[in-house]
């Protein structure tokens, strides 16, 4: 699959595989990146941190090129002065202050005024009360703040954030997620990693979806969920008249198929809306009483699986 | 501070840790007790000096100084990628070879830190002891080639395998230690060996020097070795860093 994300590109793969021994991590995507937020969506184990690892020049493509602004990252790291990627990892250098290792990262970016540059972006990530306090003490979404404040540092015209709300309260999360549109908006490249679909939906214009390593879908968020609406979820339903609720839902034309045991319904529906807005009537029309609903395979990966089978 | 001078900071500060620092000085510092221990018996000045060159070498150079420089060079580059900060230091716009000449110096950095305690304490203890304040000159120059020596070579090696302390290790015990010492032919092959010839060269007469196989004593000769291992060694580590995974 290729997917063409953009009228300037600034990240261009072309062909790109990755395995590790015998074990395919990445396989031939094709892809371009420009101005905007683009979501990177997929189950853990999809291939999406490996995929930021190639992309960034972490590490090697075993087959395909990455270019970055027309270069190869790898053999030209002057080009790491225009992007910046915020890895999954939570580990930084735990005996540095938050404030000495955004310097840090300023002066390995060169930066006219590191102390200042590393301030500003600090008060961005809304971290400089707790600028002189070591990281090593940080609880798991401050270090995360960090890390963004890191890469934000020299103002990267290109942005890699891998899970980069991983451990953050909903505050910090809509905080986050403030920064990395505005970025977007201003023209910038932000490309950003979630195995949660409503993350992505925030942030993102566009989103590719990638499964076992490959391409599964592209497009706007809601395209994807017009795709995901043809897939048949399968809900439980426990109630005290299973048979009664099922004879009264089997005749839906949006039923696929129901499945009866002593105290609950495994309910096949292709449109889980109308199940979930039918429900409430049936039930009082019926006198059933209704005690649990719930998806049973509404992950993102039998979402996705579902989507690489279709193709 | 430009960005090489913060890589070897940031790279000393994560090497040089209290507790590790408290650790390897005092594993670096036996000789130097010893020396303190033996000078409160009734011991001659010719014999407390042969003990102090015997222990300095057989124990500070000869083991503890090469083990603090093997953990501190395979850590400079290869705790960047164990602990997954890599993309902190190899995602900027550095040239490849500024990371791998910085990260040395802080390894090379770290192990003279250790060696200057070291190697001070048995100075203190032993010129106190035989009143030859000079007795210290090949020590302080063989722990110079030791730190060299170790501190770069390991680098690489740290960056491409996670089991490059134990390779170290072997390395010391296995090849050092038992093939160099048994086969005279393979002494100069021998980094401790190496650094034993320019000890020798500036305390002529100890026992040590019966070990030194084909190597002649000399401390030009082993300057000049060390340095091309570390130019070697800089070189194999920016080709790493250039054609590698770093993640």
């Amino acid at each position: 699959m290729t997917v063409v994300n953009a009228d300037s590109s600034t990240v261009v793969l072309q062909g790109v595989s990755r395995w590790f021994g015998q074990k395919v991590a990445v396989s031939e995507i094709t892809a371009e990146f420009g101005a905007g937020v683009t979501g990177l969506l997929g189950p853990n184990g999809a291939g999406k941190t490996t995929l930021l690892r190639v992309l960034t020049g972490l590490i090697r493509p075993s087959e395909g090129t990455v270019t970055v602004f027309g270069t190869d990252p790898r053999s030209d790291p002057s080009v790491y002065g225009r992007i910046a990627l915020v890895p999954e990892d939570e580990n930084v250098y735990g005996f540095l202050s938050a404030a000495e290792f955004v310097t840090h990262n300023a002066r390995l970016q060169k930066l006219p005024n590191p102390i200042e540059a590393a301030r500003q972006a600090l008060e961005t990530v809304d971290l400089s009360e707790v600028a002189d306090r070591k990281l090593v003490g940080f609880s798991k979404g401050m270090r995360q703040r960090a890390k963004v404040a890191a890469a934000l540092v020299h103002q990267p015209e290109v942005l890699v954030l891998d899970e980069p709300l991983n451990g953050t309260d909903p505050v910090q999360r809509a905080h986050l997620t403030r920064i990395f549109t505005d970025m977007g908006r201003q023209g910038r490249t932000v490309i950003v990693s979630s195995h949660v679909l409503h993350e992505v939906e925030r942030m993102a214009d566009r989103v590719i979806a990638m499964v076992d390593g490959r391409l599964a879908a592209s497009g706007t968020v809601p395209a994807l969920r017009t795709a995901m609406s043809d897939i048949p979820l399968q809900i439980r339903v426990d109630c005290d008249q299973p048979r009664r609720l099922a004879a009264a839902l089997v005749e839906r034309d949006w039923v696929g198929g129901i499945n009866v045991e002593a105290t609950s319904l495994h309910i096949r529906s292709l449109d889980a809306e109308q199940l979930g807005r039918a429900l409430p009537g049936l039930a009082k029309a019926l006198d059933v009483r209704i005690t649990r609903v719930d998806p049973e395979d509404e992950s993102l990966e039998s979402v996705f699986r579902y989507l690489v089978e279709d193709r | 501070m430009n960005a090489r001078l913060a890589i070897i900071n940031v790279t000393l500060r994560r090497l040089i840790t209290r507790k590790r620092i408290v650790g390897l000085v005092l594993f670096a510092s036996v000789p130097a007790l010893v020396v303190l221990f033996a000078s409160t018996g009734d011991r001659g000045s010719a014999r407390l000096a042969d003990l102090y060159h015997d222990t300095t070498f057989g124990i500070l150079l000869a083991v503890a100084l090469p083990v603090v420089a093997i953990v501190n060079a395979t850590g400079a580059l290869g705790d960047e990628r164990r602990l997954h900060t890599m993309p902190f230091l190899a995602l900027k716009p550095i040239p490849r070879w500024a990371i791998s000449v910085s990260t040395t110096i802080a390894s090379v950095g770290a192990t003279l830190a250790v060696a200057v305690v070291a190697v001070g304490l048995g100075w203190l203890a032993a010129g106190s002891a035989t009143g030859d304040w000079g007795i210290a000159t090949g020590p302080a120059v063989g722990a110079l080639v030791v730190a060299i020596g170790y501190g770069t070579i390991f680098v690489p090696i740290g960056l491409l395998t996670r089991r490059a302390t134990v390779i170290g290790l072997i390395y010391l015990f296995l090849w050092e230690a038992s093939f160099a010492n048994a086969v005279a032919a393979l002494a100069p092959t021998s980094l401790g060996h190496i650094a034993l010839s320019a000890y020798v060269d500036l305390a002529p007469g100890i026992s040590a020097a019966e070990t030194l196989g084909n190597l002649e004593p000399g401390v030009g000769n082993a300057l000049t070795k060390v340095a091309v291992v570390a130019l070697v060694s800089l070189v194999f580590t920016t080709w790493a860093l250039r054609r590698r995974d770093l993640a």
